[in-house]
């Protein structure tokens, strides 16, 4: 009786070590959430916004809306409500409906660039307008305001904002593009971004680095992930799931060092996580293949490679893979797979690869 | 008692193994997250520029006089990532990157046809990246 006690504690200890086990192998996924339920964007179309952006020559309302533009890219469709609004005389030029960019982009498309020039900036009511509008949304909702900032008649923008902040409380995010040129319309920008605790302040010519676009989009948006890829899904047709699929590992950052090839400290880590899949087919040949960039001669490259590619190999052979499953080969730079004429391709053709092969 | 005993070794092995485990234990939550980043951004530059990616696909004409575009693209939803603290020796992290590069084909009379006509994929190419972190960043 007591051994059939001290079999069944020591079944829980067993069992509650190998359920430990399993929870330290689980593994998370990259997921794209909305951060809001609907947006805006909301365009100052004042006689100010006709005038050049800063020494570009550009006029604000073209930098803006190109801004824009920019942007509606990037936005992944996430099934939030989207509208297109202009003050200071209010009009909707998309009005409120499920995000698509092709809508979007239409509605941006129609947007007055010939602005009218005898006209007042009453940006206070311009938001008031705006207000009315936003009183029958619900859910969360953010507004893109685009304008150079002067605001020259009516009611102080910032104590409308103010209210609608206090009214929406943490539904209402106001994002800032920034056409301004102006201490002054750059003060009053900020501050009306300052309004809500989410809100985030841009220069619109800063958008046209890709790393500031994708970062506002994410900011404004959605969490985590997602830039241009989900362009590239749009394209993708998931159709029959009968196709061959190849395994394949990838080095990309070995740092052999110019003309080097043996295997350092720094690299023991990834190879050990290498061996250990490897493993996970132990019928199966593995090719080592060592690539180059177009850098250097091709005779020179076609060695050097070889060697890299040894060196892996030989590393798996000693550390577990049994060398009748490996085999080498250098391919130099004959077989780029990224583009050789800008330093970011060329950084990714320098690779090993090992392929899983029947 | 015999039971109990062989119990004793399977346990014992159990916990050589988990301590071996604990040269690649998981990464916390904000070193995961940090490797996601920094993954996002990797496969973003992996399609930017791939040769054969989708904004300079291959046109190739097929000896029955017809076109056949074809292009490679990985799909965001494939993708996952994996953060281990690695051994003692080398204190540092690898990562995981895991996704799917996918080669998808159409077919048409002409260049332009192919380019408009419905894509299906015809291989799949499961890739596991395997990044270092020695304390200076992901490499």
């Amino acid at each position: 009786m007591k051994n059939r006690k001290v079999v069944l504690i020591l079944t829980f200890a067993l069992a509650a070590l190998l359920a430990f086990g399993s929870l330290a192998l689980a593994e998370s996924r990259i997921l794209l959430k909305p951060k809001v339920d609907a947006f805006a964007y909301f365009v100052d179309t004042s006689p100010s916004m006709a005038q050049a952006y800063g020494s570009t020559g550009t006029p604000k309302i073209l930098a803006g809306i190109n801004a824009l533009k920019r942007l509606n890219n990037v936005v992944p469709e996430l099934g939030y409500d989207s509208a297109l609004y202009a003050m200071p005389d209010f009009a909707a030029y998309s009005p409120k409906h499920m995000f698509t960019r092709a809508a979007m982009a239409k509605g941006l498309a129609s947007v007055p660039s010939e602005l009218p020039f005898f006209q007042s900036t009453p940006m206070g009511r311009g938001f008031a307008d705006l207000d009315k509008v936003l009183n029958g949304w619900n859910g969360k909702f953010a507004v893109i305001f685009v304008s150079d900032g002067l605001t020259n008649s009516g009611r102080n923008p910032s104590i409308i904002v103010s209210d609608m902040a206090e009214k929406y409380g943490d539904r209402f995010c106001l994002h800032i593009i920034s056409v301004a040129d102006t201490a002054s319309g750059k003060a009053t920008l900020k501050r009306l971004a300052g309004k809500t605790p989410c809100g985030v302040y841009v220069d619109a010519s800063a958008l046209a680095d890709k790393a500031v676009l994708d970062k506002f989009a994410q900011d404004v948006f959605y969490t985590q992930e997602e830039e241009l890829i989900v362009e590239i899904v749009e394209e993708v047709i998931v159709a029959a799931p009968v196709v061959p699929v190849q395994e394949k590992i990838v080095f990309r950052n070995f740092n052999f060092g110019f003309d080097k090839y043996k295997i350092t400290d720094e690299m023991i880590p990834a190879l050990t996580e290498a061996a250990t899949m490897l493993e996970e087919f132990p019928n199966l040949k593995v090719m080592v293949g060592g690539h180059t960039d177009s850098s250097g001669s091709e005779a020179y490259n076609q060695g050097l490679s070889e060697r890299r590619a040894k060196s892996v190999a030989d590393w798996l052979a000693a550390n577990g893979i049994p060398t009748e499953r490996l085999q080498v080969k250098g391919y130099g730079e004959m077989n780029p797979k990224y583009d050789n004429k800008t330093k970011e391709g060329r950084k990714l053709n320098r690779r090993v690869e090992i392929d899983v092969e029947d | 008692m015999r039971s109990a005993r062989k119990l004793l070794t399977s346990i014992f092995i159990c916990l050589l193994l988990s301590t071996t485990a604990q040269a690649s234990r998981p990464g916390s939550p904000e070193e995961l997250a940090a490797f996601k980043n920094f993954a996002i951004g990797w496969v973003v530059k992996l399609n930017k520029s791939h040769i054969k990616g989708f904004g300079r696909m291959e046109i190739l004409l097929l000896k029955d006089g017809t076109y056949l575009a074809r292009y490679h693209a990985i799909s965001p939803d494939t993708v996952s990532c994996k953060v281990k603290k690695t051994s003692a020796k080398t204190k540092g992290m690898v990562g995981l990157l895991k996704y799917i590069e996918t080669i998808y084909e159409s077919r048409g009379n002409t260049p332009q046809e192919a380019r408009a006509n419905k894509f299906k994929p015809v291989k799949k190419i499961r890739i596991t990246e395997i990044f270092s972190n020695s304390g200076k960043g992901w490499r």
